[in-house]
């Protein structure tokens, strides 16, 4: 791994790969900050940049939009009560107050030193998590495998905060739609007509496409628009001095500090995101702060546990998708569709490049994001105040330039078209999206240690269910799974 | 809760043709030789699972609606609205991708900015005009001239009218 590592160094300091991460870094920053586009968006919308890159350096580029996406957000949750991405809604509730107390300039070095720092950290147990996890994972039989991907779904159905049969059938409904085309098994086509639309292999990615860029833009026409409005919202005045001095830093050592690792623990739960990942930080801090009531009036606490955690989730969601193959969230999953067209096997085996190179990428992009954040936070007002009705269909033009530049084929577009249509559809009937997406990205590998394990039994159920790992992992799965439903039973008896 | 008849029918639809895939699979499977469950093992236990799946959730709707009738709230006039505008955009979508082949990425591209700005609220037609075409240039510019991504050429008649843009934007 260190030998990796220094190799992956002389590589990562030429200057094409330095400038696309801070080119990624930029890009990300302006694409959180905008309203209405949220992380995922942000990854689909750099697709076509990265399509013509090397692996590695795409795997980099796309790694430090991820990262810097979700620290935009923030910036103009502080500046505008807006939140980019939903990751940073809780920053609103303190990093406002701030700024409308003549705050700004602090407010914002709390939150860009926070996201650096949670950032980081969450590289760093990426870089030593993976390669435990997948040196553990080569030794897995394949039906300690399948029981994996078994335990990554269950977790997300568990965390998921809707309907749970509803969050199954989405998951199931991804599993299936990836199953048309190509059996893994044999390279047979199955379910295959001539001129159908799944004569051949079905593409994930531009399904992942329409579901996240066109669906959500889909999803916010149907919607009340806040922010974006062509004219500046309320907003405090100037700036003023951003970076907050080193005492005060040193005194909030100890939120930073937990709030990243809880951003890194919940990040490789399958579904659990940057979002939650915020939102728990905040109300855990609500807890085991010595002044409970202050959050929500403009402390800076509210805002470094928010920006520490939801930058730790980045890191963590990364640790699943690069040693199992398990994506950690939605932009996780895109990009490991992504890493799926480039033939990259996904999972344990994945080359130690990528990890290498995601982990530099990480780290350059959180340092250089405090610098390019800082210096271009007085001019976010200019992208709040673009409006939906240009940065909308222009998300629907790109997600369309992103499914085209793959093969070249319409029937790609039409199929990103038909997702994005469905992905509306399902986040109004209350239907899991992420669900959807780990069904979409797991089911080939999944079928695949599946029907491997039931060939090495020789045929026989009873073998696969003796060995005690794979019992083990289906159990904790089952009682994960039971949960949800032991709850409500509780709740109705009290 | 939300379209619920909607929902319902669909997922009688779905689960329908889950039931109708399961079978036509199964008359599709070729015998299996070895230990391998076959290529239709996959999908079809997906196939019985998805259909369990929504009988359940049909049933558990349909407890509910029954336990909520008579109290189910009337959608008010601004849901209608939002729910007009997103399904207009969603045949915007739809047309667009329909069009693309006929008539190009540009043509394309600027009408369909051009609709959907307008459904998003902007009237000032002029500006929405001359935004759809600065847009789409950019977008061309960036993505089909200078990272060399292939965007679909006009056909036919469209050619001829357009293919001076492709000329003056080849550089």
């Amino acid at each position: 791994m260190v030998t990796a590592f220094l190799f992956e160094t002389e590589f990562f300091f030429s200057p094409a790969a330095f400038f696309l991460v801070i080119g990624g870094t930029i890009l990300g920053i302006i694409f959180g900050a905008m309203p209405g586009v949220n992380a995922s968006m942000a990854v689909v919308l750099a697709l076509p940049l990265a399509y013509n890159m090397d692996s590695t350096l795409a795997m980099a580029f796309l790694s430090a939009i991820y990262c810097a996406s979700i620290t935009g957000g923030g910036i103009t949750a502080i500046l505008f009560r807006v939140p980019g991405t939903p990751a940073s809604a809780p920053t609103t509730l303190d990093g406002y107050p701030m700024a409308r107390n003549g705050q700004a300039g602090r407010a914002l070095g709390f939150s860009l030193v926070s996201s650096a720092l949670g950032g980081i950290i969450g590289a760093v147990f990426m870089a030593i998590l993976c390669p435990i996890i997948s040196t553990v994972a080569l030794l897995f039989s394949p039906s300690e495998k399948f029981a994996v991907f078994f335990l990554g779904f269950s977790i997300l159905v568990c965390l998921d905060h809707g309907n749970i049969i509803k969050t199954w059938i989405a998951g199931i409904a991804g599993l299936l739609i990836a199953s048309l085309g190509t059996d893994p098994v044999t390279g047979n086509l199955r379910f295959a007509r001539e001129g159908l639309i799944f004569s051949s292999e079905v593409e994930i990615l531009p399904i992942m496409i329409g579901l996240f860029a066109v669906g959500g833009v889909l999803t916010q026409t149907g919607k009340e628009r806040k922010g974006g409005s062509g004219s500046l919202p309320e907003s405090n005045g100037g700036i003023g001095n951003i970076f907050p001095g080193f005492t005060e830093l040193w005194r909030l050592r100890f939120p930073m500090l937990r709030a990243s690792l809880l951003g890194v623990l919940v990040g490789i739960l399958p579904g659990a995101g940057a979002t939650s990942a915020s939102f728990l930080s905040y109300a855990i801090e609500k807890k085991v702060s010595r002044q409970p009531e202050k959050l929500g009036t403009g402390v800076p606490e509210g805002i470094v546990v928010s920006e520490a955690a939801n930058n730790g989730a980045v890191g963590g969601s990364m640790v699943p998708l690069l040693s199992l193959g398990i994506p950690g969230g939605n932009a996780a999953a895109i990009i490991m569709a992504f890493l799926m067209t480039r033939e990259a096997q996904v999972g344990p085996g994945l080359h130690p490049e990528y990890l290498s190179c995601v982990f530099f990428a990480m780290l350059l992009a959180n340092i250089v994001m405090v610098a390019v954040a800082a210096g271009v936070a007085k001019s976010f007002v200019r992208i709040l105040m673009v409006p939906y009705h240009i940065v909308g269909p222009m998300v629907v033009i790109m997600a369309f330039v992103s499914a085209y530049g793959l093969r070249h084929s319409i029937r790609d577009v039409a199929l990103m078209a038909g997702a994005g249509v469905m992905g509306c559809l399902m986040v109004r009937l209350g239907y899991s999206l992420a669900a959807l997406a780990l069904g979409l990205v797991l089911s080939h590998t999944w079928e695949w240690n599946l029907r491997y394990a039931y060939v090495l039994s020789g045929g026989s159920l009873e073998r696969i269910a003796t060995r005690p790992l794979t019992v083990l992992l289906l159990s904790v799965s089952m009682l994960i799974l039971l949960y949800p439903v032991v709850k409500l039973f509780m709740r109705r008896e009290k | 809760m939300k379209g619920n008849k909607v929902e319902r029918l669909f997922l009688i639809a779905l689960a329908v043709f889950c039931a109708a895939g399961f079978f036509l699979a199964g008359k599709e499977a070729p015998g299996s030789a070895s230990a391998d469950p076959g290529a239709y093992f996959w999908p079809r236990f997906l196939l019985l699972l998805l259909f369990l799946l929504l009988l359940i959730n049909l049933i558990c709707e349909w407890i509910i609606y029954n336990k909520k009738k008579g109290n189910v709230l009337e959608k008010s006039e601004t849901e209608r609205l939002h729910k007009r505008r997103q399904f207009v955009g969603m045949v915007l979508v739809a047309w667009f991708v329909i069009l693309m082949p006929v008539t190009g990425f540009v043509p394309d591209c600027m009408l369909f900015f051009a609709f959907y700005g307008y459904l998003l609220g902007e009237r000032r037609i002029l500006l929405l005009g001359v935004r759809s075409l600065a847009v789409t240039l950019f977008i061309y510019i960036v993505f089909g001239e200078i990272l060399g991504i292939a965007l679909p050429k006009s056909v036919g008649m469209f050619a001829k009218v357009l293919g001076f843009f492709d000329g003056l934007l080849s550089f």
